[in-house]
């Protein structure tokens, strides 16, 4: 029973870590068509972020709205500057991104170094709850990540802001007529990816390695969830991050975790094979 | 609306593509800033050096050879102790006074950025006193050498053209390599084709065997066969967890490991492999937690091992619960766990710059002084490229010549003391080596605990 | 308020289709655009409106230029479609669509009811849901309830009641009558020469034809060029 509470906690712990990180991911894609392979990148400056709370000895807690705030400036300046001039072409997007994605590795290395770095636990040790030992930090990170993608998916679903969002999504060009400045819209959406991208990184930064290349590795787990979860319904990052979450944890469970990752790569091939080509508002 | 784009992306194809192009240059700029060496593979990295030692030079003497830098002389007290090591390479020393003439090229395939781009700068460091002690020893043949950096960026493809680079345009006389063994498969063919010999020597999974190559860094084998017993007697624990990456290197360990726990009658209760780029140990956590082992050998690199590391303390599985025997964890990476975490742990490896020899420490000091005293620490990858490319001077001296044959016949039975300890090529074209087990203080010192002196690689090797 | 079309170049990728139109449309009358399928209307619409980028000649909006202006500003500007096809969000309900267009929901039931009862308290109906005419009708409402001083309906009666017929074409004629200019694109010639002020004719991207809708001549001759 303890073993299962545990399993349980860990996949939600996952759940919530490839939520976090796909969020952003996820919303880029599927208001902008924009395929961002520089996401990793933003999650990597996040935690960076929190690297630098950490040196300059601010509590760790203040690097998550602190990420979201340089991320959010940094994604509005790319925006501007480069996403804005061909975010109608997924193909040159996906060049200029890769792009991008090497450009901040390279800037981070300059400036921190290629030397990993970590961020220490800010509240290390476990928990005892449902009967079991459970690390707290993962309690934390659970409840931050959870808050901040349903406040972020409400946002994106319930508000004003929501509905020109997905009337954009729906059709651009119809809600361009209908006099929807979607060039703003874009430019907020591209903002709050990047700011979420931030809050992830600077959540997951004392769970590992701070380093310019860490961003490689966030990557493939965000898009899994975005492709699983399917890019043109927003909640999708969240069932997507849930089905991926439960099928890592079980494989490991029953098998190991090579297997793992052949089974989420193989979810998401299937999705695809099964999924209608084209959403016409995630590409036109 | 796809017509529109059309319409639109002739027009700013052309914007796109400069702005890629700018990136890319950027980018490019970028490395090329970041570490003072040369990433540029067709760069000379020491020409300067070169000229001035030829200045500088002073005496044929062993002692004084060991060439003082020209800018800064006060150090020359300081690389005293170094003058031992210079007997102890073959006679040809005393015949030479300063090199000259048509410079022996020494090509260095080194990973300076991607995932094991963190490897890099000390290695670039070392090649400069690669050239400086080599030139001060008299070179080779009476030729100064020259290194050439080129880097693989950890990726096999780039690693393969890098070493087309070293070959076709650098011309280099030998290859020494610290890379990925995907990396040294990719740019093997290219050093038989074109005859250049080739030194592998960073550790590896062991088994390559070619008639270019020899391969001297440690093979599991030397970690392993002398420190796992020892580890279990120091612990007194009898049941192994097996934890690594998914390639081939920590499944030759752990295949090896498994002989040799069962052979001091240990047991094996777990054996797991996570894809590399693993961020999430959870699961993993668990299960190590209930296999009830008394150790874990973990064979994971990089960013994962950090991230197992500190995740591993929080489910109750760290070093404090369940002692840690690693063969890959290495300063950077311990660093980055920080002593809470890594108290404790035993490390194995062929070199660390806490070796404690008179010419180790005056090595060190040497290499602090001249980087700085927060530069990339040396370690085993940039400890066993120095010692690669002592033997290949050593060999190339010996044969009269830097024809490949010539000095892999020369190479052979070859053995040397340097910073590292008592070296020498067997007859499987690997190193017999000092073995070192380090055990990580509360203040994050490495502190050598064990050594192996000689310790012989399970290897066999024919090339014929 | 004048729209103004000098010159007016377009197309899709490398083949154009509008090969240099010149019209106006001033505030208080209806110009009817006529013209065969292929004969480019569409194309002119979705240029006019700036979703489909000119390649040569000049817009202007009340002598500003508004070539390179996206459609969001010429939406702002005063100019307002309804496009024969896609012309709603079939994916978001009915209420979404109006807020959308910038209406409180205190103003829903008036829009709604513009049509009579066909659409009447429909708000939360997903609006692909919708039939055909329903929906033609509600887009024609939202453009019409609009404040745009200037509209342009490329076929709004198509698959619609002939009663609704009708009641669209009073709608369009009070819209004209308070102050307000209509292109409209209509394949129903009887309703066209109901409506309409002026006639241009457009053929293979060209104005072939132009005229007072009241010279009988020029009725004869597009009821002409239309059966051709």
């Amino acid at each position: 029973m303890d073993a299962l509470t545990l399993e349980l906690l860990n996949g939600v712990s996952l759940f919530a870590i490839l939520a976090i990180v796909a969020l952003g991911l996820g919303i880029v894609f599927g208001l902008m068509g924009v395929i961002n392979l520089a996401h990793g990148e933003f999650v990597m400056l996040g935690a960076y972020v929190a690297y630098v709370v950490h040196t300059v000895g601010l509590n760790h807690w203040l690097s998550v709205p602190l990420a979201a705030v340089v991320l959010f400036v940094l994604g509005v300046v790319i925006e501007v500057g480069l996403i804005r001039r061909i975010h109608r072409q997924p193909e040159l997007t996906i060049l200029a991104t890769f792009g991008l994605s090497v450009c901040l590795r390279q800037i981070a290395e300059l400036v921190f170094s290629k030397d990993f770095q970590s961020v220490p636990n800010p509240v290390p040790g476990a928990t005892r709850a449902f009967g079991v030992l459970f690390p707290t930090y993962r309690y934390l990170l659970i409840a931050i990540a959870a808050v901040v993608v349903a406040a972020t998916l409400l946002a994106f679903t319930r508000s004003r802001f929501g509905l020109v969002v997905r009337a954009i999504v729906a059709d651009r060009d119809l809600a361009e007529s209908a006099g929807i400045r979607t060039g703003m819209t874009n430019l907020c959406a591209f903002g709050v990816g990047a700011a979420t991208a931030g809050i992830a990184g600077a959540l997951v930064a004392p769970l590992g390695a701070v380093e310019p290349q860490a961003g490689l590795a966030y990557l493939p787990g965000a898009f899994l969830v975005v492709i699983v979860g399917g890019y043109n319904r927003l909640w999708g990052v969240a069932a997507g991050a849930l089905v991926v979450a439960a099928v890592q944890t079980g494989v490991i469970h029953f098998y190991d975790a090579v297997w793992a990752q052949i089974a989420s790569l193989a979810l998401a091939v299937l999705v695809l094979q099964f999924r209608r080509p084209a959403p016409a508002g995630a590409v036109a | 609306m796809r017509t529109l784009q059309d319409s639109r992306s002739r027009s700013r194809l052309w914007f796109v593509a400069s702005l890629v192009a700018l990136l890319a240059l950027v980018a490019a700029a970028c490395g090329d800033d970041d570490d003072g060496t040369p990433d540029a593979p067709s760069e000379p990295a020491a020409a300067d050096t070169g000229a001035e030692s030829t200045d500088s030079e002073e005496a044929p003497e062993p002692e004084t050879t060991e060439a003082p830098d020209p800018d800064e002389p006060e150090t020359t007290e300081a690389p005293e102790p170094e003058a031992t090591e210079a007997p102890d390479e073959p006679e040809t020393t005393e015949e030479s006074a300063e090199p000259s003439g048509e410079p022996v090229r020494i090509g260095i395939l080194f990973s300076n950025s991607g995932p094991a781009g963190v490897f890099g700068p000390p290695t670039a460091n070392i090649a400069e006193l690669i050239e400086e002690d080599i030139n001060a020893a008299g070179g080779i043949n009476g030729r100064p050498v020259e290194t050439y950096l080129a880097d693989d960026a950890t990726d096999p493809a780039v690693g393969r053209q890098a070493m087309e680079q070293l070959i076709d345009s650098d011309n280099v006389d030998v290859v020494l390599g610290t890379h990925s063994s995907a990396t040294r498969q990719a740019a093997k063919p290219l050093a038989e084709d074109a005859d250049v010999l080739y030194i592998y020597a960073a550790l590896y999974e062991g088994g390559e065997c070619s008639s270019v190559m020899f391969n001297t860094g440690e093979v599991p084998s030397q970690q392993l066969a002398p420190v796992i017993p020892w580890m279990m007697e120091q612990t007194g624990g009898q049941t192994w967890f097996l934890l690594g990456n998914d390639y081939v290197w920590p499944r030759r360990s752990f295949e090896l490991a498994r002989q040799y726990i069962e052979a001091a009658g240990g047991e094996v209760v777990g054996e797991e492999y996570v894809p590399l780029g693993t961020q999430d140990f959870s699961s993993v956590a668990q299960i190590i937690a209930g296999s009830g082992a008394d150790l874990i050998f973990p064979a994971l690199v990089g960013g994962d091992a950090i991230a197992f590391e500190t995740q591993a303390v929080d489910f109750g599985i760290g070093q404090d619960a369940i002692p840690r025997l690693a063969n890959i964890y290495e300063e950077n990476v311990l660093g980055a766990m920080g002593p809470a975490v890594t108290a404790g742990m035993r490390v194995t490896l062929g070199y660390f710059k806490e070796v404690d020899s008179a010419l180790n420490n005056a090595f060190v000091s040497r290499y602090f002084e001249r980087f700085g005293a927060d530069a990339p620490p040396h370690m085993t990858f940039s400890s066993h490229i120095y010692d690669a490319a002592l033997l290949y001077a050593a060999a190339a001296n010996a044969a009269g010549t830097t024809d490949t044959a010539a000095v892999a016949a020369a190479m052979e039975g070859l053995s040397l003391t340097t910073p590292t300890g008592d070296i020498s090529i067997t007859g499987s074209r690997h190193l017999s080596q000092p073995i070192y087990v380090a055990e990580i203080q509360a203040d994050g010192s490495q502190l050598i605990v064990q050594s192996f002196a000689s310790v012989e690689p399970d290897e066999t090797c024919d090339p014929a | 308020m004048r729209l103004e079309a000098t010159d007016l170049r377009s197309g899709y990728g490398t083949v154009p289709v509008l090969h240099g139109v010149s019209l106006t449309v001033s505030s208080g009358e209806i110009v009817a655009l006529v013209g065969r399928n292929g004969a480019g209307k569409t194309t002119l619409v979705k240029t006019v409106l700036g979703v489909l980028r000119s390649t040569g000649g000049v817009l202007r909006l009340d002598g500003v230029d508004i070539t390179r202006m996206p459609p969001s500003r010429r939406a702002r500007a005063g100019l307002r479609a309804t496009f024969q096809e896609r012309a709603l969000f079939g994916a978001l309900t009915v209420g979404d669509n109006l807020r959308l267009s910038g209406f409180g929901s205190e103003s829903h039931d008036r829009v709604l009811d513009a049509f009579g009862p066909a659409l009447s308290g429909r708000g939360s109906q997903r609006t692909g849901t919708l039939s055909g005419g329903e929906q033609k009708m509600l887009a024609a409402a939202i453009a019409l309830a609009t404040d745009a001083s200037l509209l342009v309906m490329d076929e709004p009666t198509e698959g619609l009641q002939p009663s609704n017929v009708a009641l669209l074409g009073d709608h369009i004629e009070s819209a004209r009558d308070a102050g307000r200019g209509v292109l409209l694109i209509e394949q129903h010639l009887e309703l066209a020469k109901r409506l309409a002020d002026r006639f241009i004719v457009l053929e293979k991207g060209e104005v072939v034809d132009s005229g007072p809708a009241a010279d009988p001549d020029l009725a004869a001759r597009v009821a002409r060029r239309l059966l051709i």
